[in-house]
């Protein structure tokens, strides 16, 4: 299960049309089996990534990223992906941390990798972030009943049966808490890989605030009474 | 004499009126009963629903006809004042229904959801690298 080819990275993205080149820069020498998620972008999002060569599925409208990444997720499963990593498009993930997230699901080690930044190490993170992620981990613990170092982590990486078992069906942010919660209502064995988060000026003025964490609860909670 | 309304008592004369307002209530409640009863075995909204809003009708057709009846269920309450009691009833009803929109609007959403991935995924292309 080591070929290239059968492997995957799903890159979920919104109004990334300045960061993505890079990402995919970073990328592209090594991995060429890539699908860019444009989640209703109204910039060049998916444009910018058609010009760097990859796979580009693009909803007609602004759907969230949990349902972007399961979008990604089905894609790849169509075109016979054994692994899939899923790689945030706005360059906080490290390109070369996938090596390791690979190695315990195709050693049959695990049937999912989680990347942990607290295990690893993290570039730039406010104290704020800090401290709502790791209320996120003591949450998770509670209510999901899993012990993991780091909850809300998007880079991931999960055999084709795992990918195939886990629906996820938080359109937005709430996904991660729920992605958590199927790993322990399906029993699949996870690992924790320590990977490096980087945080730039840029990515914390797009990305979720830190009292977004409250509406996120709400989410996750009224998602698991409404089936 | 329950529901009836006393509209005048001068030199001892008492006028009651009939009872209007009651009456195209409780017609426009029996009504919206009949709908549902007639529409019973159709599929949307469930027999759950509407079982709940037939109950509604009934009560509030009871309730108008009789308004005795929501007194005395406020005392045996201990709310006191049927006025009270009705209000109270207003916003569980209105959690209620809110919560009912929400679900109801959640499953649109993922079924937007659905929809917009598979046009996506039929959609999918593969662009070319620009030197």
């Amino acid at each position: 299960m080591s070929a290239p080819e059968n492997i995957w990275i799903v890159m979920p993205a919104y109004k990334e049309a300045a960061r993505i080149r890079t990402t995919l820069a970073e990328l592209l020498p090594r991995w060429g089996n890539i699908v860019v998620v444009n989640d209703g972008s109204p910039d060049d999002t998916g444009a910018v990534a058609k010009s760097c060569g990859v796979w580009v599925v693009t909803h007609p409208i602004n759907r969230g990223q949990g349902a972007a990444l399961q979008t990604g997720i089905d894609f790849a499963l169509q075109r016979g992906a054994e692994c899939i990593v899923t790689f945030d498009s706005d360059g906080q993930h490290d390109p070369a941390d996938i090596p390791a997230m690979l190695a315990p699901v195709q050693s049959g080690e695990a049937d999912l990798a989680l990347g942990s930044r607290f295990l690893g190490r993290t570039v730039g993170m406010p104290l704020s972030r800090h401290i709502v992620l790791k209320l996120a981990v003591l949450f998770t613990r509670v209510v999901s009943r899993i012990a993991v170092t780091d909850a809300h982590n998007g880079f991931r990486a999960l055999s084709r049966s795992a990918a195939q078992a886990i629906r996820i069906r938080q359109d937005r942010m709430a996904h991660a808490s729920e992605i958590l919660d199927e790993i322990r209502r399906l029993g699949l064995r996870f690992t924790e890989v320590p990977v490096t988060i980087r945080y730039s000026a840029a990515t914390l003025e797009k990305g979720q605030s830190s009292w977004n964490a409250i509406r996120i609860v709400w989410q996750f909670f009224v998602g698991k009474v409404v089936k | 004499m329950n529901g009836f309304i006393l509209l005048a008592e001068t030199s001892g004369e008492v006028r009651v009126s009939a009872p209007a307002f009651q009456g195209i209530s409780i017609g426009i409640l029996a009504l919206l009963l009949l709908r549902d009863l007639w529409n019973w075995s159709r599929p949307y909204p469930g027999k759950f629903v509407r079982m709940l809003r037939c109950l509604v009708w009934i009560g509030t057709g009871v309730a108008i006809a009789d308004p005795m009846l929501v007194q005395g269920a406020a005392t045996a309450l201990g709310i006191g004042r049927a006025a009270d009691a009705v209000l109270y009833v207003f916003v569980l009803a209105f959690l209620w229904v809110s919560f009912y929109l929400y679900t109801r609007c959640l499953k649109l959403e993922r079924e937007i959801t659905a929809l917009t991935r598979h046009v996506a995924i039929r959609e999918a292309e593969k662009g070319e690298p620009r030197s």
